[in-house]
């Protein structure tokens, strides 16, 4: 890993005692992932999460809103008990 | 006007001092090239930034430079473990005093144990126990125990060299003693 | 027994332990020290070092003006090391948003998942946004 994401790992390392119970947990679910894109991939992402932080409250709420509403529709519903989920999907 | 350290003060000083502090890494790293490391660090950090002190300042220095030293050696511990452990054992606990079980555990104050040493263990073995005793504490406590009671510092010198407040000494070294006092009586030891 | 006399009798056992520390690390305990009482002469520009370095007097004065330089080299290691300390302990968890770990661990730790912001909707949602 090349220095430069070292020391940004290192800053979010610094960070995550400060951080709520739950940031850390999402921290700590996601950082797999996130090691694993492309600088590029990375660059993306903080770009549109600076463009989102700047957008007014609601605006932000709404794409948010947007984001949930599309991953719900991709996915069948999970049934509430694991087993024997639905083929095929729904809808 | 105090005198200043001179080559053969700090040379007797480091002589009568680096045993222990040996043995003090060793309690806090656990491994006998990383102590050895970081002995030589605090040594060479002393002989180099501080000789020019008076010499009754040295055993202060040399302990907080000891302290910052194991520190500093868990802190890069940290960098290097992003390499080579799964990046989200990393990101668990926070800092070293959470989560102490022995701050749970209840040990009867007045009890009969601390008696008669090596009374029933062979003394190197009660050494030993008391060593691994020490190596489990959580690192404040073990700190603030071994400067106020082998490094004989008082109160306010240990709070010196830890840079924290003279009450956290006390409650870091009272935890200690009832932390190890627990530890060895279930051990069996009789002190 | 009190906090004190334990930690007096405790003090009593380790000092015994002393005496068990292996050969090899009483050995290497002891070169640390001779190694660091040398830095101890460093700053008192002494003449035998360079002699007993084996070039005598050869080139005295070189040698003293290089021994000066040597002698700024640890202090200059120690400000390089100092200033990367304080570059890595001086970043507290604030709202600088220039700080591209500190943009890390929010977007880590936020709300949307790390997908979100790789999706090629998110663009055009966050244009559209932008526009109005």
């Amino acid at each position: 890993m090349p220095a430069v994401q070292r020391k940004r790992l290192l800053g979010v390392a610094n960070r995550y005692p400060k951080m709520t119970p739950e940031q850390q947990r999402r921290i700590r679910a996601r950082l797999d992932v996130w090691s694993r894109l492309t600088p590029e991939q990375r660059t993306q992402a903080r770009d549109k999460f600076i463009k989102l932080k700047q957008l007014p409250p609601e605006k932000r709420q709404e794409i948010k809103r947007k984001w949930v509403e599309r991953q719900q529709a991709a996915q069948p519903v999970a049934p509430p008990a694991a087993t024997a989920p639905v083929q095929g999907g729904s809808n | 006007m105090e005198k200043l350290a001179t080559y053969q003060e700090l040379s007797e000083f480091l002589k009568q001092v680096e045993r222990r502090a040996f043995k003090q890494a060793m309690f806090a790293v656990h491994g006998e090239d990383a102590a050895l490391d970081i002995v030589q660090d605090s040594m060479l950090k002393l002989s180099d930034k501080y000789a020019g002190r008076p010499a009754e300042e040295l055993p202060l220095l040399f302990q907080r430079i000891l302290q910052n030293t194991i520190r500093d050696y868990f802190r890069r511990q940290k960098i290097r473990n992003f390499w080579t452990m799964p990046l989200s054992s990393l990101f668990s606990g926070g800092e070293d005093d959470e989560q102490d079980p022995l701050e749970t555990m209840q040990t009867e104050s007045g009890s009969s144990f601390l008696q008669d040493p090596a009374k029933s263990l062979e003394s190197s073995q009660v050494v030993e126990l008391i060593e691994a005793a020490l190596q489990k504490l959580p690192a404040r406590q073990r700190e603030a125990f071994l400067l106020r009671y082998w490094e004989n510092m008082d109160v306010a010198a240990t709070a010196a060299a830890m840079g924290c407040s003279e009450g956290s000494v006390k409650t870091h070294c009272s935890r200690a003693v009832h932390g190890l006092a627990a530890m060895l009586k279930e051990k069996g030891v009789e002190l | 027994m009190n906090e004190q006399e334990f930690g007096r009798t405790l003090a009593g056992h380790l000092n015994r332990g002393l005496t068990q520390i292996n050969r090899d690390a009483l050995d290497r305990l002891g070169q640390a020290r001779e190694r660091a009482l040398a830095a101890y002469q460093e700053p008192v520009d002494v003449p035998e070092m360079a002699l007993s370095a084996g070039h005598g007097m050869l080139s005295g004065r070189g040698r003293a003006r290089k021994g000066r330089y040597a002698y700024l080299l640890p202090i200059l290691l120690l400000l390089a090391a100092l200033t990367f300390a304080f570059y890595w302990q001086s970043a507290p968890l604030d709202d600088n948003i220039d700080d591209v770990a500190d943009i890390d661990a929010r977007l880590l730790g936020g709300d949307l998942p790390i997908q979100a912001y790789l999706d090629t909707s998110m663009d055009s949602w966050l244009e559209n946004s932008a526009d109005q």
